[in-house]
């Protein structure tokens, strides 16, 4: 079985429930000691920046930025969409802790040899 | 400095595009050494996951300068 596991999130602000669910999941992944990767496409690359993960508290969950700083501290990992970055103009200097701006080519490379997958 | 026999000013290219244009420059000159400047924040992980997945070479990197040299498998 594959010890990875990839969580493709779409979502910020424009659906907060599922920017929540996503990190929520993939807390519980990196908790089960899977290398845990979360991808932020579309939208979701606006929760790279610094402040905007902090305007997101679900009701009945714990606010984004606690669940996006646990996985983090556990090891999970943050790969940033470059061509969704670069459309949207954000801002590569305003990084969250931990994101990683990517391509293609370095998501293909972790999920190249078997992993389980989810998208919100 | 590296000895290079092409090279591409791939500008604000990244993702999908540049992996797929230093692909097809790189198989048209097996063994030989691309310079490559790639501006894209993702170029270097990029580039460096495209390298392990395909079996060329990133021989160095000037990062101030976005500069990449990268040398071609054998076919």
């Amino acid at each position: 079985m594959s010890g990875k596991f990839c969580i493709n999130l779409t979502c910020s602000t424009d659906n907060t429930d599922r920017a929540t669910v996503a990190f929520v999941v993939a807390n519980a992944a990196v908790a089960s000691d899977k290398h845990t990767l979360v991808f932020l496409s579309i939208e979701a690359v606006r929760l790279s920046q610094k402040g905007v993960a902090e305007s997101i508290h679900e009701e009945g969950f714990a606010p984004l930025k606690d669940l996006m700083s646990s996985f983090i501290e556990a090891g999970g990992e943050i790969f940033v969409c470059s061509p969704c970055f670069k459309k949207r103009k954000l801002d590569e200097n305003n990084l969250v802790e931990g994101a990683l701006i990517v391509g293609g080519a370095k998501l293909v490379e972790f999920m190249s040899e078997g992993c389980p997958s989810l998208s919100y | 400095m590296i000895e290079h026999s092409h090279e591409w000013d791939a500008g604000d290219a990244g993702c999908g595009e540049l992996v797929l244009g230093v692909r097809k420059r790189l198989r048209a000159n097996p063994g030989q050494v691309l310079k490559l400047v790639a501006l894209d924040t993702g170029a270097l992980v990029d580039l460096q996951a495209f390298c392990n997945m395909t079996g060329h070479e990133m021989l160095a990197v000037d990062a101030v300068t976005r500069t990449y040299w990268l040398r071609g498998r054998q076919t």
